[in-house]
């Protein structure tokens, strides 16, 4: 994998969402879940998305693999618009992205033995003649992710989060997808292991050029596996980056924010620190400030921005960021 | 320096279908007055099954089969159910004396009570005279101390109206207002001497994480509490804690000032983890370094050091269990890497360090 960003325009796009919104009703309100974001993904590029919980990050990767009917917008996934296609057309999109879930326990069909959870997506999507080849696919998956044949038979029950972790990961590639879903994929895991995982992702992403949506809500982690990174506060993105830049240079509050609340772990940095970096919390989604989302917490809020929304910005060199303080 | 608490050779068991659970195997260590201990371990590393042993909170099946947990003079792991007086002491230290703090607070506070009802009912446990009017009020003054805002009219929220953050500064304000003399109504003085927050962040985001551990920060400064802070977080360790004990497989592998451990640490344990997480200069595309394996069964704990079948340095002698080594007064670990005839080559504590 290359160590640099991979620049826009580089390389083909696997996908590209426009000005996504996915609303829901919630007791005769409108919850604005996701509220137009824009984003691409480049083959074999990973893509982190990051916010706090109720910022729409999950929403919006559920939204571009269609696991919702998107409110508004555009999805195009390998060239093709999927945005308003039904069910039965979706099929063979399916194959080419897939979906790792954060809790590995309850991912799993616990009543299932492991053979039958990796060759449940071979059975609905007809891959494979027989069941003895499909059976084959499936032990040669749990190999590349390094649990031995004999796992096939076992049940879920019978394995550590991690191995769990890794039976989920079997279960997304078996369809040699190009696009993978991640979903906090190593939250629920012991840090020994998150990176026995993170490592196993980037080694399939060198070896099958797979594209990563890599959501997750530790920075230093989404930081280190992604290329480019989008910072999302109450549905919208605030600034998209390289993951490089992105420590060096945030430029739009909140993200500085989110960086410094990172506990480091080096006694030496955080003994200064007296008090919190970010007063408040993420206010109610049903009932979001006007203007700018982010203005009642903000420490450089001007009256402007609680009066207008910002437009995202191209600060150059793929740094889009969507504050007035750079307009 | 005072010792509020002191835990010698403490031994855990719970008692399963499958077996005995070796859950704490033999651990000791103490609390100084105005500390902030930290526990780091993985899941299974007998870091929380301490915290529980130390208030006699286990459920039914587990056993404290040895050790002791000396507290006040008395010692807590002796206590019998039996001897009502014991019993009563133990009511008194519970919520009075040493407090804890639950990882996630929507379990932990009661959904169909208001959250000032719940506080009071902790003050009121420990202070069954005090009239009702003084006991909401210190139930307020108790909000306010955690920074809620409006803490009035907060009185009469339910757990569900409140977000994940207010929630836990609601269970801090009930872990710190208990006791016969907590606040300053009448009869105050000796609040909690001791809380224990076993992983009281880890459900919350990271700007939330942060407001909450320099809450913790400043109680402990302003009330001179010891806090032990169970986490699997070395960040939040290096944010607050003055000591850090490293916790693996039921034992202590490694104990310190916090800065002597992130300077250097002195177990193959603590720097595997150290290694797995992505440093700030982490760039990407360097791989991380992951132990490889899984963390032991504790029906069946390895023989000798814990963490021998995980460690690229394990030899032939890592069977037999190895004994403390004494880096500095404040600072000691458990590895045969550390004593005096350990090989010079491919050794990853140098002379320097086992000479320290």
């Amino acid at each position: 994998m290359k160590a640099d960003t991979n620049p826009p325009g580089a390389g083909k796009k696997i996908l590209e969402i426009n000005n996504l919104c996915q609303y829901f009703s919630l007791r005769g309100k409108i919850v604005k879940a996701v509220d137009g974001i824009s984003l691409t993904i480049y083959d074999g590029e990973t893509f982190g998305l990051v916010g706090e919980s109720g910022c729409g990050k999950s929403t919006a990767a559920r939204c571009a693999i269609r696991i919702y009917q998107p409110t508004a917008g555009e999805i195009i996934l390998d060239g093709d618009v999927i945005t308003n296609l039904t069910q039965q057309q979706l099929k063979p999109y399916r194959k080419k992205m897939q979906m790792i879930f954060q809790d590995p326990y309850s991912s799993l069909n616990s009543r299932m033995p492991v053979k039958d959870i990796l060759m449940e997506p071979l059975v609905a999507n007809k891959v494979g003649k027989n069941k003895g080849e499909r059976l084959e696919m499936a032990v040669n998956a749990l190999e590349s992710v390094g649990l031995p044949a004999y796992a096939a038979a076992r049940y879920p029950h019978e394995f550590s989060g991690g191995q769990r972790q890794r039976i989920g990961i079997a279960r997304a590639l078996i369809m040699r997808p190009k696009l993978v879903i991640c979903d906090e994929p190593i939250s629920a895991l012991d840090v020994s292991i998150q990176a026995q995982v993170v490592n196993m992702l980037e080694t399939f992403q060198r070896e099958l050029g797979l594209a990563y949506l890599f959501i997750a809500h530790d920075l230093s982690m989404v930081r280190y596996v992604s290329h480019r990174v989008g910072v999302m506060y109450l549905g919208r993105l605030v600034e998209v980056c390289a993951s490089e830049k992105i420590y060096a240079n945030p430029l739009h509050p909140y993200t500085q924010a989110l960086l410094e609340s990172i506990p480091v772990p080096d006694p030496e940095v955080s003994k200064n620190k007296t008090s919190a970096r970010i007063e408040g919390e993420v206010p109610s989604p049903i009932n979001p400030p006007a203007g700018c989302h982010f203005h009642p917490r903000c420490s450089r809020a001007s009256p402007l921005c609680a009066e207008r929304a910002p437009q995202i910005k191209d600060m150059g060199e793929g740094h889009f960021v969507s504050c007035h303080l750079y307009t | 320096m005072e010792t509020v608490l002191e835990v010698s050779g403490l031994v855990t068991s719970f008692y399963t279908k499958s077996g005995e659970v070796r859950a704490v195997r033999g651990v000791s260590f103490s609390v100084n007055r105005g500390e902030i201990l930290g526990i780091v371990g993985e899941s299974g590393s007998g870091k929380s099954v301490t915290a529980l042993s130390i208030l006699r909170l286990l459920p039914e099946n587990g056993v404290i089969k040895d050790g002791s947990i000396m507290f006040e003079g008395r010692d807590i792991a002796r206590l019998s159910k039996n001897d009502p007086q014991a019993r009563r002491w133990l009511r008194q230290i519970r919520g009075g004396k040493i407090s804890m703090i639950f990882q996630d607070p929507m379990t932990s506070l009661n959904p169909l009570m208001t959250v000032g009802k719940q506080i009071e009912e902790a003050i009121a446990e420990h202070n069954p005279k005090l009239p009702k009017h003084e006991l909401r009020a210190r139930v307020t003054e108790f909000l306010k101390k955690v920074r809620i805002p409006d803490a009035e009219s907060r009185y009469k929220a339910y757990p569900h109206e409140m977000s994940g953050g207010m929630r836990q500064r609601v269970m801090i304000a009930a872990a710190l207002s208990g006791g016969p003399g907590a606040g300053s109504g009448p009869g105050a003085g000796a609040g909690p001497q001791l809380v224990i927050a076993d992983e009281p962040t880890t459900a919350l985001d990271v700007t939330i994480q942060d407001q909450i551990l320099m809450l913790l920060k400043e109680m402990k400064k302003e009330l001179n509490l010891s806090v032990i802070l169970i986490t699997h977080d070395l960040g939040v360790v290096a944010e607050i804690c003055d000591r850090m004990l490293v916790m693996y497989g039921g034992l202590i592998l490694e104990e310190g000032l916090a800065p002597e451990i992130f300077q250097t640490p002195s177990h193959p344990y603590t720097l595997g983890l150290m290694a797995s997480m992505p440093s700030i200069n982490q760039r990407k595309g360097e791989a991380l370094k992951p132990i490889f394996g899984s963390p032991p069964d504790m029906l069946r704990p390895p023989e000798g050091c814990p963490f021998y079948p995980r460690c690229e340095w394990a030899r032939n002698i890592c069977t037999s269990a190895p004994d403390y080594t004494n880096l500095t007064d404040t600072h000691r670990s458990m590895c045969w890497l550390l004593s005096p005839d350990a090989p010079k080559e491919d050794n990853p504590f140098g002379e320097d360090v086992r000479k320290k």
